[in-house]
Parts: structure tokens; sequence; C-alpha cells
């Protein structure tokens, strides 16, 4: 069992608060159960006491208040020995006294009667041992009427004794003691000691076992967590811990666990989805470039063939190329936005020198491009060349898919402390299907026809990249057959 | 031998083309899905070749709907994706065999030739019949030792009449496996194609291979005869 474990620490600590309960709990009641038996018992000789003072009373009003009487009760009460000449008229005292010794088992105690100095006058007759002193302060007491008790060890004999004032006509003070074996109530106490002593260690121990019986129950989920996680590998996400059965507390570890190899599951997902993408935009090249040139090498061909097959491998190449820099730049994009150069300019000359480009390229199609901005300028903090790169994107793909004499249309406001440029063209459309996938990367819209420069996938992905890093965005409406309308914003300063 | 070769990606569509042209193949072009099913179920290839990439379905989901409708034509997938999950794909979706883009010429041809010849109970890649032999890789044909030259076309009918020897194959048999989609079915060219071969293999031999028969089309072999 390690020291170290959960499981250990629990048990350790329960097995002490029940251990604690216990010993305080066994000691309240074994002390209280002392208490009990020791007051009984001085309950029981108080009582005794008494009444054999009152045995002497009655027996002194019955044979009158003399000086030969009252010795005659008190040694007939004690020792039942003494005659009296008056003894047959109190016959029925005696029978009397008689039974309440037998019912008291006073024949079991010894009884001392002393004067007041402490004086022993009268003994039980089975007193054969000496007698009970009384220290001098006991004696002070006794005169003041108190009641003494007390345990005394005689002889290996544990005994209690009470003394008791009594005076039979306020003259003289006399003492009653009356003296009992406690051997019942220590051996009552002794056989309950004992078996506190066994069964308190026994219950620790039995509970000991039922806690770690808990505490593994408990800590089952943990173990579950465990084995499942070894099982995880980059290769295998599907395992999931099960989540029934579980207390409360576990159940949002084991939810969290679950949650964490789902996200990662979707991680690795994607990520393979971008290598497969990868690896198809580059390939695809690649297979023209040996395809051609395997073709073209299997016989002899004339010029015009070779020349076409360099151009292929050429074009192939440079595509190829595009592809591994917008790659590159999204790379960039991601995890290094500080290669971007942040700088105050005016929006309006820029999207002018942006509009101007574009008429340009938009005429090779025969598509007119139109502007629509305010004339006074708007300020903006950004990264130029890259904010070119952005409309470019946008710009190259509403002149691809947009058909011979289209029109492209660029439209400028600035609201809310917000530039808003939108570029809206009349081109194919895109399907409302396809809205929310295509700014993913190497998202190729469906190949209508002949495209005389392929693009990379990328271009939208880098746009919305450089928008997110100039604290803006980029929506996209659009309807197939009529075209679409890209809008970006961009904070101003 | 008829190929319908699908494939959506222009460039590689075209060295394909020309490089299986080459080889005397004739060859149909799909650059989408649900072309190439409307072909393969109206025609009848003797192989397909299908990328998987296509712009509406999914080469798999084409593979598979061809299987569907019974198409038992061996089937060739290309991709440039080559993670083992989906070569298994697209062998179990019914592909007969899987080669990933970049390829060597050389192989996808030995694949093709592969391909087709399950096909055949003799499964090498020279066709004889009696003394007639047409070598598939060089694609050199000899009669007696003597070697023939053949044009593309006579080569290819030669070579679908070789691997049908013994078999009577009619005339619109020989338009679908030997012609492709430019085929005119109102013209007599395949007559005047078998009269080009019949001058060329079996003018100046003792036993005629080609007979004609009548009504129903030609048949390659020994013995006019034994029918």
């Amino acid at each position: 069992m390690k020291f170290n474990s959960i499981r250990f620490k629990i048990s350790v600590l329960y097995i002490a608060i029940l251990g604690v309960i216990l010993i305080v709990y066994s000691s309240f009641l074994y002390l209280s159960l002392r208490y009990t038996l020791y007051d009984e018992l001085d309950n029981e000789l108080s009582g005794k006491a008494r009444e054999i003072a009152a045995a002497i009373d009655s027996y002194v009003q019955a044979l009158g208040y003399d000086k030969q009487s009252f010795n005659f009760a008190v040694k007939r009460v004690i020792t039942f020995e003494g005659e009296h000449p008056e003894q047959d008229q109190i016959s029925e005292l005696e029978r009397q006294w008689m039974q309440r010794v037998d019912k008291l088992d006073l024949k079991e105690d010894y009884i001392n009667f002393l004067n007041s100095k402490g004086k022993n006058l009268v003994s039980s007759a089975n007193l054969q041992a000496a007698l009970f002193s009384l220290f001098p302060k006991e004696l002070a007491r006794l005169s003041e009427g108190k009641i003494i008790l007390s345990s005394i060890k005689l002889e290996k004999r544990n005994l209690r004794a009470i003394s008791a004032p009594f005076s039979y006509d306020d003259s003289e003070r006399y003492i009653i003691q009356v003296v009992t074996s406690l051997k019942p109530v220590i051996h009552l106490l002794q056989v309950r000691l004992m078996h506190i002593t066994i069964s308190i260690p026994v219950i620790l121990i039995f509970a000991s076992f039922l806690g770690r019986f808990f505490a593994s129950g408990i800590l089952r989920p943990v173990v579950e967590i465990t084995k499942t996680a070894s099982k995880i590998t980059h290769e295998d996400l599907s395992s999931r811990v099960k989540a029934e059965h579980v207390d409360e507390e576990m159940k949002y570890l084991v939810n969290a666990f679950n949650n964490m190899i789902s996200r990662l599951e979707r991680s690795f997902q994607y990520i393979a989805e971008f290598s497969s993408h990868v690896a198809h935009d580059l390939k695809t090249p690649l297979a023209i470039i040996r395809g051609e040139s395997d073709v073209a090498l299997r016989k002899i061909r004339d010029v015009a063939e070779y020349r076409r097959v360099i151009r292929v491998t050429l074009e192939e190449t440079e595509r190829m190329l595009r592809v591994i820099e917008d790659l590159l730049l999204l790379t960039k994009l991601d995890y290094r936005p500080e290669v971007f150069k942040f700088g105050r300019f005016d929006l309006i000359e820029f999207l002018w020198e942006i509009y101007e480009q574009s008429k340009i390229l938009a005429s090779q199609k025969g598509i007119t491009v139109s502007i629509d901005m305010p004339q006074e300028p708007v300020y903006l903090s950004g990264d130029k060349l890259h904010l070119r790169r952005l409309f470019f994107n946008l710009i190259d793909n509403a002149i691809r898919f947009t058909p011979e004499h289209g029109r492209i249309d660029f439209a400028v406001k600035s609201e809310n402390k917000k530039a808003v440029v939108s570029i809206s063209d009349t081109g194919a459309g895109i399907a409302e299907e396809d809205l929310p996938k295509i700014f993913d990367r190497f998202f190729h819209a469906d190949r209508t026809g002949q495209e005389v420069k392929p693009s990379t996938g990328l271009g939208l992905s880098i746009a919305q990249s450089i928008a997110k890093i100039h604290s803006g965005r980029i929506e996209v409406k659009s309807k197939l057959s009529e075209g679409s309308v890209f809008t970006v914003t961009l904070p101003l300063l | 031998m008829r190929i319908l070769l699908v494939e959506d990606e222009r460039k590689i569509a075209g060295f394909i083309e020309r490089g299986l042209k080459e080889e005397h193949f004739v060859v149909d072009v799909a650059y989408a899905g649900e072309n190439a099913l409307f072909l393969a179920e109206v025609n009848p290839y003797d192989l397909i070749i299908l990328d998987i990439m296509l712009p509406d379905r999914d080469g798999i989901s084409v593979c598979r709907e061809l299987r569907r409708k019974k198409v038992d034509t061996p089937i060739l997938m290309l991709t440039a994706k080559d993670r083992i999950g989906d070569k298994v794909l697209g062998l179990d979706s019914g592909a007969d065999d899987y080669l990933t883009k970049p390829f060597a010429f050389d192989e996808f041809l030995a694949r093709v030739r592969a391909l087709l010849r399950r096909e055949r109970v003799d499964r090498t890649t020279t066709l004889r019949v009696a003394d007639l032999e047409l070598d598939q890789l060089t694609h050199k044909v000899r009669r007696a030792g003597k070697e023939i030259t053949l044009t593309s076309k006579e080569y290819a009918l030669l070579e679908y009449l070789m691997l049908n020897a013994n078999q009577i194959v009619t005339r619109t048999m020989i338009s679908e496996h030997v012609w492709n989609e430019d085929f005119d079915s109102f013209t007599n060219v395949i007559d005047v194609y078998i009269n080009y071969l019949r001058a060329k293999i079996d003018k100046s031999f003792k036993k005629q291979l080609i007979h004609t028969i009548r009504g129903t089309g030609y048949i390659l072999k020994e013995r006019a005869d034994e029918i």
C-alpha cells in the first residue's frame, strides 16, 4: 500500500476519526457507568446507615431511653447479641429487623458503632481486623452533621465505607459506619473496560478494510480514466470513459476528460484533412509534370510538342510555388502576426489605387469596375502590404468567377467607427450550402470551366486571416447565377 | 480496347488520353461523375480509369454505383490520396486496382494491361492465333515470322479480333470497342478497315484467318468450316 496514495490517506483519516470518536464515546459511557455504580452503592450505604439508625431508635423507643436499653439496642441491632429484661416486648421489632437485615444483606457488610471521638464501641461480628480509624478532620465534619463516604483498601480488599453521625437524644453523638465490598462493582467495570479495549481495535481494523473497499469504489473512475488515457494514441482517439454509475464530482472530471478527447480528435481530424488537401494540391501539379514528361519521352516528338511539355512543366511549377507560398503565409499569419507592420494611412487613397489596378485586370475579360466612396480621407491603422493582398484576393475571385462583360462594384462607407468596403460582382455566385465553407483552407469552388490560372484554394482563407489580425472581418452574401457581395469591415482610428 | 477515363483535371486527362491513344487504345473522357455514369451505362468499356476527386460526386460513390448497376468492367482508381484508409476504401467500393498520383506512365500502362488481361484465359502479353502473333508490349505484329506494319486503327482492330479469337464479333461490338464516341455508325468504316487488315495479314498467306459471317459479323480463327 503506497503511503502516498489517496486511498491510504483517506483510510488513515477515517480510521483516526472513527478511533477518536469510539474512544471518546466509550470513555464517556465507561465513566458514566462507573459514576452510576458508585453512586448507587453510596445510596445503598446511606440507606443501610439510616436503617440501622432507625432500628436503634425504635428499639430505644420501645425499651426506654435509659443507658442500659440504649447499649442493648446498639448491640442487638449490630451484632444480634445481648439481652434485656423486656426483650419479649420487642419480638415483633426484632423479627422485622431480622427481615430487613436479610433483605439488605447486612450480614455481609461490616458495621461499626463509634463514639464522637472515633472510639469504637460496637463492631459487627465479622469484623476481625483492625478498626477503621477516622482522621481528625473527618471527625470534625461528622460532628457538623455531615456524612462521609470513602473508599478503603483493607488487606487487599477494596471496600466502600459510609460514616454517618447518629444521636438518639441530642446529648451524645455517635457515628455509625457501614462498610461494604466494592468487588462486584470493580469486577463489572473491569469486564466492561476489557470489552472496550478489545472491541475498539477490532472495529477499527474492520472499518479500515471497509474503508479501503469504499475508497476503491470512489476512486474507480480515476482508474478508468487512466486506462482509457493509455489507450489513446494519435491514431485511435475513439475511446471514452463511461459516465454512468459515477459520483457527482467524478462526473465532472469524466465529462471534462471525454470532451477534451473529442476536441483533440477533431483537431487531429482537421490536421489530417489539411495535410490531405496540401498533398493533393501539390501532387496534382507534380502528376501533370510527370505524366506529360513521361508520355513525351516515350517517342520522338516534334519541337512544338517538346516546347508545349516544357511550358506545362513551368506552369505547374509556378502553381506549386504559389500553393507553397500561400501556405507559408497562412502559417505566418496564424502563429507570427508580428510580421505585420502597422502604419496610419488613408483608406480612400489606398482603395483608389486598388480600384485603378482592378480596372486593368478586369478589362481582360471586359468586366466593368465601378467605385462609390466618400471624398474625405478616412484613416486606418493597418499593414498596407497585407491589406492589398486581402483586397486583391477578393478581386481576383470576383474576376475569375464573373463572366465576360460582367460588373464589379466597389462601395466604401464609414459608420460607427468602422470602415465598410463591399465588393460585389455579377458572377456565378456561391451555393448556399457552400457559403460557410468558402473561407476554409483549400476549399475550391466547383470547377465549372477551364481556369487559365487555377486557384490555390487558400485565397479567401488568407484574406480572412489578414482581416482578423486587423481586428476586422469579412462577410459574404451570394446568390447562384446572380453574383456575390464580399463585405470587409475594418476598425477606424 | 476501349477505355473510359474519368478525370476532372484537364491537364492530367490530357496526357493520359494522349498516352493511351499512342498505345492504340480508344479513349472516351468524362470530366465529372454523372457524365461518367451515363457513358458507362451506355457504352461497353473494357476498362474504366476513375479519379477519386471529382467535382460533382466523388469517385468512390461512382464506383459503388457502377457496381450496383452490375457494370463489371475492371476499374482502375487514380488519386493523390495515398493513405492506407483511402486505398482500402477505394478497393472495397469495387475498384480492381488503385494508383496514386504522381505515377510513372510505364507503371500505369502495365496496370492497364494487367486489368485487361483478367478477362482472358490466356494471360500473356503476346496474342497468338495460328502463325499470327501480336505483341501487346511492343505493338509488333508478325505472321509466319514476317513483321507486318499496321496503322493505329488497324492494330486496334486486329488486337480486338485476336482477343476474341474463335468467337463471332458483331459490327456493333467492333464499333463499341475499337471506336470511341466519335464513331459514325452510318459509314461502313468497319468493313473498310477489315479489308485493310485482310490485305495485310491474310492476302499473301495460305490460310485465311479473318472470316465474314453473313448477317452477323466477323470471326478470327484458323478454320472456316468449324463454327
